[in-house]
């Protein structure tokens, strides 16, 4: 990489964090509410695809186990009673694997709506600096890109951070009755849950930007600016 | 007035702004309301399956008839559930020799009585045996019965498949007390039995074990007075004579899915009773802890015929109306419930939360128009009653829309759940619950305005523009 694309880079990612750092009143109740939320959400998904998990399996084991005993093989019977003793432990799980589908939509509709509240509203808020931009001869690609990373930058730590706080509200809902520690193994497939996390948020970030940059490419700075009540 | 005129002007001023957040508001609470009336939709569900059952469960046996040869049984041990087919036999005199059995389920056990895992690999295993029912009152011979057919064929399936009896329905009178019965409406009929008649019952040696009142008729559904019979596997000419009696079907005696359950079927009661065995001593020689679903067939040749007949039948057909789907789903609408209670207390907070910071949000970002309505000469109070108005009107606006499209949502939810989506949504909502939303959220408005108005008006018009 040469100096200058390097100076550009700096220059890039200096705006960004200033931007944040800049807005940081407006930025920290906006984290606040998506810390909260994305605690929620990544909590229930985690719980929900960990109990769907774990209920499949075992599932697929009993089934298995079923296949390959007939009535008159010895060891039936045994094996009859260890699936009905098992059966015991999963039921919650059952219960839960019955239901995930309902809360993963709840939650993750919830964990949605707030993303693009978040950003929506903080676009709308800083049209009038968007129209600034664009008048001092800013391209409207460069706003675009860096409205994208800042937002992506700031949302992405905030929703780490919230996995962090899920993933050890998850660890200390394990230990009570109301969730079976037998799911305890299958909570690995967490990290696969924050990368879907932060890969919808990005798409979402994305769109509205997209959207928006439509908008603001058919709306002149002038406006833009005045339009800020 | 003028507080009240200057906030719908100010909102509609605001209206970007307002658009979004409503939105917002409006989604979020609509889920958390969708996701309150699942849960109580659910607990409902499961309290009118309960009642409805229990409603369609004619024949309950007397505690003295119920548990004889039972040592271990004392009074109040939990009965979970028990099942058993059988037949009648009406005498030339007009008394009856022996009659229907269906099944017992008490109340609190309810819940536990069906589950997916029986339902889905009809498996079953007993743990515990108490005693029998006195399921020897239907004596030792099936006479005059008719072949079920394929009905019968689909019923084996079925009781196979999801390990389960027949349900039967009061159709007139009133559920039997002591010293009481109900006897099939057809055999009434065909007797010329009448409400109020008493009938005589014998064990199977002809010893007279007393006398019953009847209470009532049922009605049962697939398993009729006439369908009792013998299935034969005419298909295979070496089997001609082997049969399966679904009158005694043993593949009743396995709905061992819980603890403490009582089972019995017509052999088991037979020699219980008849010998005066102990429950022990029975299963020793019966060999009772085994598959006894497989016990009646002589050998695995049968088995296999038995399967595959059963197989061939179209797995996909509707074979129990929308009622017996309360049966199966009770005890999964029960957890289900539960997860869904949960997740809307979960939700509550959250809903609390961005509620809070919703009108944060909103009003900090009008900080510098509250800092020139404070330089203009406003009071604090009106400037905190003019923030406090706007908001309430807006959120209101909102909470009512959500709260009247919680149901939408609800709707759109179960129909994304396989096993609630063919199951009538019936949870009407409560007016009580909706009031208590809407305070809650105007409550939890109020107190977010006045927080983040009190700590902006706290610094001079020139600290919160600067």
């Amino acid at each position: 990489m040469n100096s200058k694309k390097f100076n550009k880079v700096c220059f890039f990612l200096t705006n960004i964090l200033g931007g944040i750092f800049r807005h940081r009143q407006r930025y920290l109740f906006m984290g606040i509410l998506i810390f909260v939320v994305s605690v929620a959400v990544i909590s229930s998904l985690i719980i929900s695809l960990s109990a769907k998990e774990c209920y499949d399996e075992w599932e697929k084991n009993a089934s298995d186990k079923l296949n390959e005993y007939t009535v008159y093989d010895s060891g039936y019977e045994e094996m009859l009673i260890q699936i009905n003793t098992e059966k015991e432990d999963y039921k919650k799980i059952e219960s839960l694997y019955h239901s995930g589908n309902i809360i993963i939509l709840s939650f993750g509709s919830i964990g949605i709506v707030t993303l693009f509240f978040v950003v929506k509203m903080t676009i709308n808020e800083r049209i009038r600096e968007i129209g600034i931009l664009y008048s001092i001869g800013m391209s409207m690609k460069y706003i675009f890109m860096t409205l994208l990373w800042e937002f992506t930058v700031f949302i992405s730590c905030v929703i780490f951070t919230g996995f962090i706080t899920a993933i050890f509200s998850v660890k200390i809902l394990l230990r009570t009755d109301f969730i079976p520690d037998v799911i305890n193994k299958y909570t690995a497939s967490s990290a696969g849950v924050l990368a879907g996390v932060i890969a919808v948020t990005f798409v979402l970030i994305l769109v509205i930007l997209l959207m928006l940059q439509y908008k603001f490419a058919v709306t002149s700075p002038v406006r833009m600016i005045g339009d800020r009540k | 007035m003028y507080l009240f005129l200057n906030a719908m002007k100010n909102i509609y001023r605001h209206k970007r702004r307002y658009q979004i957040s409503g939105i917002f508001l409006f989604i979020v609470l609509s889920v958390f309301v969708g996701t309150v009336y699942i849960s109580l939709y659910l607990y409902e569900h499961a309290d009118r399956a309960q009642n409805n059952y229990l409603s369609q469960i004619t024949l309950k046996f007397r505690e003295d008839l119920q548990w004889h040869g039972n040592e271990n049984y004392t009074e109040g041990m939990p009965l979970v559930g028990a099942a058993d087919g059988s037949t009648h036999r009406f005498n030339d005199d007009g008394t009856m020799s022996n009659y229907n059995i269906a099944l017992h389920v008490k109340k609190d056990y309810f819940y536990r009585f069906k589950n997916d895992l029986i339902e889905k690999f009809s498996l079953a295993y007993y743990e515990e045996v108490y005693g029998f029912f006195a399921d020897n009152l239907t004596a030792k011979s099936f006479p005059g019965v008719l072949y079920g057919g394929e009905l019968d064929k689909l019923t084996m399936y079925y009781c196979e498949r999801y390990n389960i009896m027949f349900r039967f329905r009061l159709c007139d009178g009133v559920m039997y007390e002591k010293g009481e019965c109900l006897i099939h409406y057809l055999a009434a009929k065909e007797h010329g039995y009448s409400k109020g008649d008493m009938i005589k019952y014998f064990d199977d040696t002809g010893k007279p074990l007393g006398s019953l009142k009847i209470s009532g008729f049922f009605a049962s559904e697939k398993y009729d007075y006439e369908s009792n019979g013998y299935i034969e596997y005419t298909d295979n000419p070496e089997r001609e004579n082997s049969s399966f009696m679904l009158g005694s079907n043993p593949f009743f005696i396995q709905d061992c899915s819980f603890r403490n359950l009582i089972i019995t079927d017509f052999d088991t009661a037979y020699y219980a009773y008849g010998n005066d065995e102990s429950n022990e001593e029975f299963i020793q020689r019966h060999e009772f802890n085994k598959y006894i679903a497989w016990y009646t067939l002589n050998s695995p040749d049968n088995l296999k015929v038995f399967r595959e007949t059963v197989n061939n039948i179209d797995d996909t057909h509707d074979f129990y109306p929308t009622e017996h789907l309360y049966h199966l789903n009770a005890d999964n609408a029960v957890g289900f419930g539960e997860n869904m209670a949960a997740a809307a207390i979960v939700l509550f907070i959250l809903l609390v939360f961005i509620i809070f910071m919703l009108n944060i949000i909103i009003t900090n970002e009008r900080k510098y128009e509250i800092g020139i309505l404070y330089s203009l000469g406003w009071s604090k109070k009106a400037v905190r009653q003019n923030f406090l108005y706007e908001n309430l009107i807006f959120v209101s606006g909102f909470t009512l829309l959500s709260l009247l499209s919680g149901k939408i949502i609800m709707n759109i939810m179960i129909s994304q759940n396989k096993y609630f989506r063919r199951l009538e949504i019936i949870y009407i909502p409560n007016l009580r619950f909706l009031i208590v939303i809407f305070g809650i959220v105007l409550s939890v408005t109020t107190l977010a305005v006045l927080a983040v108005t009190k700590l902006i008006i706290k610094r001079t018009p020139a600290e919160i523009w600067s």
